[in-house]
């Protein structure tokens, strides 16, 4: 008998846990701190060990200056999407976090994000105006998904020391003198070197024994030259994709060119074999990476002698943007909390040392213009060089223009039909346009509108 | 006399009463015992089941609300609206039909020769079933390395070789008969049961045919192939079901490229629903596979009845 009743117990035991398993935490503590109900809230991001120290830091920080807002931290280093799909799906996700451009915009339009319009248009300290051009996302007319919460925008890389042996002209670093394309390509020709010494301006050189190249870039980033060309990805009435527009097909072809034709740049394959593009510059086997400006972290780091320039330019000097936004949960049980971490998160002074290392850019105005400010992040080195101030924090606040992901709805599913596409055209298979012509019916058939700029 | 039948009888009944209580105490102990396998099937995967039929047949987002679609999510599947419900499943059919019978003949000549009756038959074993072992992510990054078409492994043998090099896992062609090749180095787990299989095989049939004067060949054609059937068609069926579900080497080797060349069904459906969190669709893309499956395993089966010998069947 007394096995059965122990038996028994067990059992029910495990059922009991079980249950448990499944039920949420719904502790709802009745503390309060300085004669205020205590409220916890949850920040999840992605990010490296370091920043995730920093993002710690700055939880802390805040419930310092706010004692009765405890802010729990989520580090989602892998699968972040997934992950948080998985949260929403179980109603437990964080009241704050970062989303990737796309997943946000369609996020809101779902409506699993927090309007955050409600607080820009009450807030004294936070509002559009005090914030750089291109940093709020819309969903909809007077409806916000989020606010960048740290700008990135891209540049023209190089290890300076590859210049100065070859005798080169270093990359300018003002938008008035930037690179045409011609300048760009013939630099890159004679940065691009062969296992026998020649470089690819010489007859005798050998593409498919490169030892150096003179550039690489990352072929999500296709679209990298069509502001320069004068166009967008979407047509001018938004109301489809500019897959026949020739200006386009113009500025990605270029960027196929380096690769197919002139051989100054590895293909997707071969880049498997270079290293990260940090220690790729650092280790020569590239002379220059037209990349976003987080990689000065890693530059930085790795002690070389690097330099920025403006992107080469085909119609006018552009640079494109691509910070990720913040947002806060529609789920949220305290946005106005949510809402004094968000302003916290936002402010540079928050995560200063990861501003000064050289992976964020402040989205206040005030950090673009107030020389006491720049100097607190902007000309710290390593993680900013010589001319980055010109290069690409002026670039950004003067010439910046969002990626097309900001406006396109449906964009995962859009490109999801465009890159296979071009995996043709980086292989030299086939030309842009003839990629693009092959999927234009069926991309344009996922055209589902525009995002409003503002 | 009487008083001894009467108590006798007495004793009959009240055992008899007796036993049946203990066989109710029994029956439900029974079902307590059986009871966290029927609760962990009812939550984890009927009840599940369950919902996502009903959620294939929604709008469902994740955390917005479900409008019921009815069937339209299976209807754009199939009238084509969709760009990537066919070109998946052609994919993985291709994978499927071309990689179940290679694993199947590979795993059962492995575990033919590991049946041999050699020196280091325990070190042969071990480092063929070695692979099963690792990680499928790991085993994953490690053949990424080797299929690299210029400093990769494998077409620095060809060049040695001087044999076509080939662009493997980068090429639209060959990506899939590359990632068939990769499989074959993980078939251990069959290997193992074709080899418990063979240690099944009597050796006096093999003594018989060594008498009639048969040769290797009719061994193996009239006794190994034939008594060893069912294994066979166990595996061919887990190969079908593995098959179709195959998800880490595209989505860390390949990620459905090039060209949507190795875009496999279970990554295509998990794009959908974590990419672009259309999970109600998603639940439909899973129906249906789970429907392709069944229809595959139902199949089998009916063409099992020709081929697959079961002992004291009298055949």
């Amino acid at each position: 008998m007394r096995v059965k009743l122990l038996l028994w117990t067990l059992c029910s035991a495990l059922l009991i846990g079980l249950l448990a398993g499944c039920s949420s935490d719904n502790s709802g503590s009745a503390q309060t701190v300085d004669g205020k109900q205590k409220v916890t809230l949850t920040y999840a991001s992605w990010g490296s060990t370091n920043e995730k120290k920093v993002q710690e830091q700055i939880a802390r920080q805040f419930t310092e200056k706010y004692p009765w807002i405890e802010v729990k931290y989520m580090h989602i280093p892998g699968d972040y999407v997934t992950k948080l799909t998985t949260m929403f799906a179980a109603n437990q996700a964080p009241d704050v976090f970062p989303i990737y451009k796309a997943q946000g915009l369609q996020w809101a339009e779902q409506g699993k994000l927090y309007n955050l319009n409600e607080f820009l248009k009450e807030d004294k300290e936070l509002t559009p105006d005090t914030l750089i051009p291109n940093a709020i996302l819309y969903w909809d007319k007077d409806k916000v998904a989020g606010i960048k919460v740290t700008e990135e925008a891209f540049g023209l890389y190089y290890n300076a020391d590859m210049f100065k042996e070859a005798g080169l002209p270093l990359p300018p670093t003002q938008a008035e003198q930037a690179w045409t394309w011609d300048q760009f390509l013939d630099t890159a020709k004679k940065l691009t070197i062969d296992n026998n010494g020649n470089n690819a301006t010489s007859p005798a050189f050998d593409p498919s024994n490169v030892k150096q190249y003179g550039v690489r870039f990352d072929t999500w980033m296709w679209h990298l030259m069509v502001p320069s060309n004068g166009t967008s990805v979407i047509s001018e009435k938004k109301d489809k994709l500019n897959l026949e527009d020739p200006q386009m097909i113009e500025a990605v072809q270029k960027m196929a060119d380096l690769i197919t034709v002139h051989h100054v740049a590895p293909s997707p394959t071969q880049s498997k074999n270079i290293p990260a593009p940090a220690v790729a510059l650092q280790s020569r086997k590239v002379a220059m990476d037209l990349d976003g400006q987080w990689v000065q972290l890693d530059l930085g780091q790795s002690g070389m002698n690097y330099g920025v320039g403006v992107l080469p330019k085909l119609k006018e000097s552009k640079t494109t943007l691509f910070g990720e936004p913040e947002v806060i949960s529609a789920t949220t049980k305290h946005p106005k909390e949510a809402w004094m971490f968000y302003k916290f998160l936002l402010d540079a002074k928050s995560g200063l040392d990861m501003h000064a290392s050289g992976l964020w850019m402040p989205v206040s105005k005030e950090w673009y213009t107030d020389p006491a400010l720049i100097q607190q992040w902007a000309t710290v080195k390593p993680g900013h060089p010589e001319g980055y101030t010109d290069a690409i924090m002026k670039q950004t606040l003067n010439n910046g223009v969002n990626s097309y992901e900001y406006y396109l709805k449906n964009s995962e599913k859009i490109s999801a039909i465009i890159n296979p596409a071009l995996d043709q055209v980086w292989l030299g298979k086939k030309t842009v346009q003839q990629a693009f012509s092959e999927i234009s019916a069926k991309a344009n058939a996922e055209f589902k509108g525009t995002y409003p700029e503002e | 006399m009487q008083s001894m039948t009467e108590t006798a009888q007495r004793r009959q009944t009240i055992s008899k009463s007796s036993l049946s209580s203990i066989r109710r105490r029994e029956n439900w102990l029974g079902w307590l015992f059986a009871a966290p396998a029927i609760l962990g099937f009812i939550i984890f995967v009927f009840g599940p089941m369950i919902a996502s039929l009903w959620l294939s047949m929604t709008d469902y987002k994740v955390a917005s609300t479900p409008h019921f679609v009815g069937l339209e999510n299976y209807r754009n599947l199939f009238n084509g609206t969709d760009a990537f419900f066919y070109k998946s499943l052609g994919v993985t059919l291709y994978y499927v039909i071309l990689s179940v019978p290679l694993q199947i003949i590979v795993a059962f000549f492995l575990a033919i020769l590991l049946n041999q009756k050699v020196k280091g038959l325990t070190f042969f074993r071990t480092a063929f079933y070695l692979p099963t072992i690792v990680p499928l992510i790991a085993s994953s990054m490690v053949w990424l390395w080797l299929f690299d078409p210029d400093m990769g492994l494998l077409n620095i043998i060809m060049r040695a070789l001087h044999l076509p090099e080939s662009q493997w896992i980068y090429s639209e062609t060959t990506v899939v008969p590359t990632l068939v090749l990769m499989s074959l180095w993980t078939v251990g787990g069959t290997m193992v049961i074709f080899l418990a299989g063979l240690k099944d095989i009597p050796d006096h049939y093999y003594e018989a045919i060594e008498i009639d004067g048969g040769n290797a060949l009719h061994k193996l054609l009239y006794i190994t192939i034939p008594l060893t059937s069912p294994t066979i068609f166990f595996n061919t069926i887990m190969g079908f079901i593995g098959g179709f579900q195959v998800f880490v080497q595209p989505y860390v080797m390949t990620q459905g490229g090039p060209n949507n060349g190795s875009l496999f069904y279970i990554f295509y459906l998990f794009r959908e629903a974590f990419t672009f969190s259309n999970m109600g669709y998603a639940c439909a893309i899973a129906w249906v596979l789970f429907i392709v499956i069944m229809l595959f395993t139902f199949l089998l089966f009916r063409t099992s009845q020709k081929w697959v010998y079961y002992e004291g069947e009298g055949r």
